[in-house]
């Protein structure tokens, strides 16, 4: 399972929470093993760091928010999507 | 800001071997505002490839669906693999049967004969889009359509994007 591969830092994540959105809310953590390298002001300039300070590998890009978003696909997770006549 | 306007031009084979040209109208009713697209991973993958001396893996070609009702990218599961891609992190997507959490990868998406440079996402997430018989590559979402222009023409079958 490809979310395996991040489990530490989503662990990581969870873990100090309440810490990042004390220092970060809204903005997009860099998480690597154990370690947060830095808070972005978008997904892609954390990349872009992460990219450059460990490529190729697994990095976690997380916004810091009280609640995690939900992706809405209601077309998709509905069964719509493939729906035909 | 290049424009790209598509008019929806599909035709249903015959058992007879003929193809029956659909009219646009109905070919933007029954596939959705459809178009080719290619999946690469990003400059940032291939560089870090280019460095370890492995040769970049071979892009991927298919249809991507733009679905205004989708807050997020997303992108086949087996595209990512083919790829070789690595995770960024996951995302939650709510599903009939309750959510579930997905991986999400970083991707570039080029448009084929269009005006269109390519864009990247850091975060796409992947699902299975290829259990229909339309398989797509690639959902179209929100989060790149806040670059994009986007005229949904019903009557004339057609629709276009600005970018």
């Amino acid at each position: 399972m490809p979310i395996q591969e991040l489990e530490k830092e989503i662990l990581y994540f969870e873990q100090h929470r309440e810490d990042l959105l004390k220092q970060h809310q809204g903005k997009f953590v860099l998480i690597k093993g154990d370690q947060c390298f830095g808070a972005y002001d978008t997904a892609e300039n954390a990349y872009q760091e992460g990219a450059r300070k460990f490529p190729g590998e697994a990095i976690l890009i997380r916004q810091v928010l009280q609640e995690d978003l939900v992706n809405e696909m209601p077309a998709f997770c509905t069964g719509l999507l493939y729906a035909s006549f | 800001m290049p424009l790209f306007e598509h008019r929806m031009q599909f035709a249903q084979s015959t058992k007879e071997g003929k193809n029956i040209p659909i009219p646009p109208a109905q070919s933007l009713h029954v596939l959705g505002p459809v178009l080719q697209v290619v999946v690469s991973p990003t400059e940032e993958h291939i560089r870090a490839l280019n460095q370890r001396g492995e040769l970049p893996p071979q892009p991927v070609t298919g249809l991507a669906l733009i679905d205004t009702g989708a807050t997020a990218t997303a992108v086949d599961e087996e595209v990512c693999r083919k790829l070789g891609l690595k995770p960024t992190g996951s995302m939650k997507t709510a599903h009939a049967g309750g959510p579930e959490e997905r991986a999400c990868y970083p991707i570039a998406i080029s448009f084929p004969n269009t005006p269109f440079p390519a864009i990247s996402t850091p975060t796409a997430m992947s699902v299975n889009l290829q259990f229909g018989k339309t398989p797509y590559i690639l959902l179209f979402g929100r989060d790149l359509l806040v670059r994009i222009k986007f005229v949904y023409n019903g009557p004339a079958g057609r629709f276009e994007m600005a970018y």
